[in-house]
C-alpha cells in the first residue's frame, strides 16, 4: 500500500465526496425571455460560474449526477435521457436509461456515441473530460449547489434549459411551501447538538451540503468546528461536544454501541440515536442535493425534533 | 552505552515511558484539567476513594475509555513495530527492511478493505470484522510469500524478499480494483494511513499478548542476531542454525505486526526508521538494541497519536504525522553523525 499514490488516490477521494456538497455558488440563468417558452439561442452560467450556450431545445440528455438524474424526471422528461451514471437510482424508471459512467467518472466513449445535447454533471467530473465533451459539441452544465437554495435554483435552470420552466416553476413552489412549513414548525424550538456520522467519524463539517440542512433547521452541527467539509473528528471531540442528537449514515447502531465512551453521550442517554443505513432511500435523499431534498429536511427535521411530529 | 547503570538505566526508562503515558492522557481537544485528569486516574486504576465532585462523567469516559487505552495502545503498537523492524534489517542485512517488507501491510489492508466494501458486520471479543479480516490477510500474505520463497528447507533472502514485494504489489492493485468499484473509498484510504480513534481497550488487549510474547521471542534470539550481522555463512559457520532462526523470527514479528496493524491501519516510518536512530546511540548490539527499540518507538508513537488528537479540531491520520516529525528528525540525527554511518 505504501507503493500507492496517497496524494492522488486523496485528491479522488474528495472530488468524490464533494459532488455530495458544493464549493461554488448558483448564479442562475439569465433572464431571455418573459414568457415562459424559453428562447435560444439561451446563455446560462452553471455553477462552477462557467457560461453555457444552449443552441436549441435539447432532444437528447445525458446526467451523470444522481442529483440532476432526479431533478430531469420530476420535470417529466425523463423520456428525453438517454445515459446516467450508475449511482442514479431513483425514480424507479431511471433503471431503464444506459449507464455511462460510475464513481471512476463519466466514460466519455459511451457519452459520445450517444449524442447527447447536453450532460448534466455533479462537481467531480473531471476536468479533461469535461473538455473532452465540449469540444465534441456536448453542452456540459456542471451544478454544485452548497444549500437548500442552491437545489432549487438548479430546478429553475434546468427548466429553463430544457424548456419547461413552467413546469419548473411550480415544482419549486411547492417545495419552497412545504420548506417553509418545517422551518417555521421547527422555529421555536431550542437548538439542539447534532453529530453526523459518515463512518469512521467522518462528519459533514462547515460548506457542506448537509451542514445548510442543519442550520436552516436551527441546529448545532458539532462537526462545524473541524478544517474543511469532510473532517474526521476525534472521539473524544465527539464525546465532549456531548451531540443530544447522533444521525449515523454509515456505522450500525450495534458498531456505535460497542465504541467505548460513546455511551456517555447525551444522545445514547436519551435514545435520539437514528441510523440510516446505505442502501434504503432515506440515506440517499438526506445528502442528495435533487428535488427531494425537500424530503431529506422534513426527515432531519423528524429526527431533531420528534417531539413536533407525533 | 555504558555496562555498569544497566539496572538503573531500565528503571529510569520505565518511569520515562510511565510519565510519557500519563502525560499524554493529560492532553487533549476536551478540556479537562491536569488535576482532574490525575484524579480520574488515580480513581480508576488504584481504585482510590477520591472526592469525584465537578467532574462529568463524561470527562470520566474521555479519560478513562478513550485516552488513557488509547495512549496505552499507541505505545506497544510503536514498539511492536519498531522490534519487528530491528529484526527485519537485521536477518535481511538490509537497511531499508521494515515490518511491512514481506507484504503483511498490503494484506492487512486487503482483509480491511473486503471488510469495509463488503460492509460486514460483526464482533470477536469487542473486534470488529474490518479489524479480523485485517489479522487474517495479513497472515495470510505472509504464509504465501513465506511457501513461495521457500527451497526445501531453506529460505533465502533475496527470494523472500522479492516474493515479498511481488505479492505485495499484487494485493495493492487489487485494493486499487476495489476502491474503483467501492462507494467508501475514503473509509479505505484512511484505513491505509493508520489511526489510534475510538480504539480502546479492547484493542489493548487484542496486542498486548503478541507485543509482549514477541518482544520476549525476539530479545531470546539476540545473541543470534548479533551473529547474524556478519552474514549468514559466517553465523552458520559458526554454529547458529540460520534457518530455524529465521523461521523463527519471520513468523514472530508476522504475527505481532499482523496484531497491530489490523487494529490501527498502517503506520508506516516508525518499524523503518526508529531502528537506526537507535542504532545511533547503542550502537549495533541487539541486548540494547531490541528493548530500546520498543522503548523509542512506543514513546514516538504516543507522541505523534497525541499531535494527531489534538492538534488541530479534527483527527489527522497517525501515519502522517510520524512521517511528517520523524523524517525531518531523523535526517537531522543523520547530519550531527555524519562520520558514524549505520
Amino acid at each position: 500500500m505504501r507503493k500507492l499514490n496517497k496524494s492522488l488516490v486523496l485528491f479522488l477521494a474528495f472530488a468524490m465526496l464533494i459532488s455530495f456538497a458544493a464549493c461554488s455558488n448558483s448564479e442562475g440563468g439569465d433572464q431571455t425571455g418573459g414568457s415562459s417558452d424559453s428562447i435560444y439561442p439561451l446563455t446560462i452560467t452553471d455553477d462552477l460560474g462557467n457560461e453555457v450556450v444552449i443552441e436549441s431545445e435539447p432532444e437528447k440528455i445525458v446526467s451523470v449526477a444522481p442529483s440532476s438524474t432526479e431533478i430531469i424526471f420530476e420535470l417529466g422528461l425523463g423520456e428525453k435521457l438517454v445515459g446516467r451514471s450508475e449511482f442514479c437510482n431513483y425514480p424507479e424508471e431511471a433503471a431503464e436509461v444506459e449507464v455511462v459512467g460510475g464513481f471512476s467518472g463519466p466514460n466519455t466513449e459511451l457519452i459520445l456515441e450517444l449524442e447527447p445535447d447536453v450532460l448534466f454533471a455533479a462537481g467531480s467530473v473531471p476536468e479533461e473530460e469535461k473538455a473532452l465533451l465540449e469540444g465534441s459539441g456536448i453542452k456540459v452544465i456542471v451544478y454544485n449547489p452548497e444549500d437548500i437554495d442552491g437545489v432549487l435554483k438548479n430546478i429553475e435552470l434546468t427548466g429553463k434549459v430544457l424548456n419547461v420552466s413552467e413546469t419548473a416553476s411550480d415544482i419549486v413552489e411547492s417545495l419552497q411551501a412545504k420548506r417553509q412549513e418545517i422551518v417555521s414548525m421547527v422555529s421555536g424550538e431550542e437548538a439542539k447538538r447534532v453529530f453526523i456520522d459518515l463512518g469512521s467519524f467522518i462528519s459533514a463539517g462547515s460548506g457542506s451540503f448537509i451542514d445548510s440542512i442543519l442550520s436552516e433547521l436551527g441546529a448545532e452541527n458539532v462537526a462545524a468546528k473541524g478544517e474543511g467539509q469532510w473532517p474526521t473528528l476525534t472521539l473524544e471531540q465527539v464525546v465532549d461536544a456531548n451531540p443530544q442528537v447522533y444521525i449515523s449514515l454509515y456505522p450500525t447502531i450495534e458498531e456505535l454501541n460497542e465504541t467505548p465512551g460513546l455511551s456517555e453521550v447525551s444522545a445514547f442517554q436519551n435514545d435520539q440515536v437514528v441510523v440510516i443505513p446505505w442502501g434504503i432511500e432515506e440515506h440517499d435523499f438526506v445528502q442528495r442535493p435533487g428535488p427531494r431534498v425537500i424530503q431529506g429536511l422534513e426527515l432531519y427535521a423528524e429526527i431533531i425534533y420528534p417531539s413536533l411530529f407525533e | 552505552m555504558k555496562k555498569l547503570s544497566n539496572k538503573k538505566l531500565a528503571m529510569l526508562v520505565s518511569i520515562l515511558c510511565f510519565t510519557v503515558v500519563i502525560f499524554s492522557t493529560t492532553i487533549g481537544i476536551a478540556d479537562i484539567s491536569f488535576v482532574q485528569t490525575i484524579k480520574i486516574l488515580l480513581n480508576r486504576i488504584l481504585l482510590m476513594d477520591i472526592d469525584m465532585e465537578g467532574i462529568k462523567p463524561s470527562a470520566s469516559a474521555i479519560i478513562w475509555l478513550i485516552r488513557f487505552p488509547r495512549s496505552l495502545l499507541a505505545f506497544f503498537v510503536g514498539g511492536s513495530l519498531a522490534i519487528c523492524g530491528v529484526s527485519y534489517q537485521s536477518i535481511f542485512k538490509n537497511p531499508m527492511a521494515d515490518p511491512y517488507i514481506l507484504g503483511v501491510s498490503s494484506g492487512a489492508a486487503l482483509g480491511a478493505t473486503v471488510g469495509i466494501v463488503a460492509r460486514l458486520e460483526f464482533y470477536i471479543f469487542g473486534l470488529n470484522a474490518i479489524s479480523i479480516l485485517a489479522f487474517i490477510g495479513a497472515t495470510g500474505s505472509l504464509f504465501l510469500v513465506y511457501n513461495i520463497s521457500r527451497v526445501g528447507k531453506k529460505v533465502p533472502v533475496n527470494t523472500l524478499l522479492l516474493s515479498g514485494i511481488a505479492i505485495g504489489q499484487f494485493l495493492s492493485a487489487a485494493i486499487s480494483l476495489m476502491m474503483v468499484f467501492a462507494n467508501d473509498m475514503h473509509r479505505i484510504i484512511f484505513w491505509t494511513m493508520g489511526s489510534f480513534n475510538a480504539r480502546s481497550w479492547s484493542q489493548l488487549i487484542m496486542v498486548l499478548p503478541y507485543a509482549l510474547i514477541g518482544f520476549a521471542v525476539i530479545f531470546s534470539t539476540q545473541r543470534e542476531m548479533d551473529i547474524m550481522l556478519l552474514g549468514e555463512d559466517t553465523a552458520a559457520q559458526l554454529g547458529v542454525d540460520t534457518e530455524r532462526l529465521k523461521r523463527k523470527i519471520l513468523v514472530t514479528t508476522a504475527l505481532v505486526t499482523a496484531a497491530s496493524v489490523s487494529v490501527t491501519g498502517i503506520i508506516g516510518f516508525v518499524g523503518l526508521i526508529i531502528p537506526h536512530i537507535v542504532r545511533i546511540f547503542t550502537g549495533p548490539k541487539h541486548i540494547y538494541l531490541i528493548p530500546y527499540s520498543f522503548v523509542t518507538g512506543g514513546i514516538f508513537m504516543i507522541l505523534c497519536d497525541t499531535l494527531a488528537r489534538s492538534m488541530i479540531s479534527q483527527e489527522i491520520p497517525v501515519g502522517i504525522i510520524t512521517a511528517l516529525f520523524g523524517g525531518p528528525f531523523f535526517v537531522y540525527l543523520l547530519k550531527q553523525r555524519k562520520t558514524g554511518g549505520l
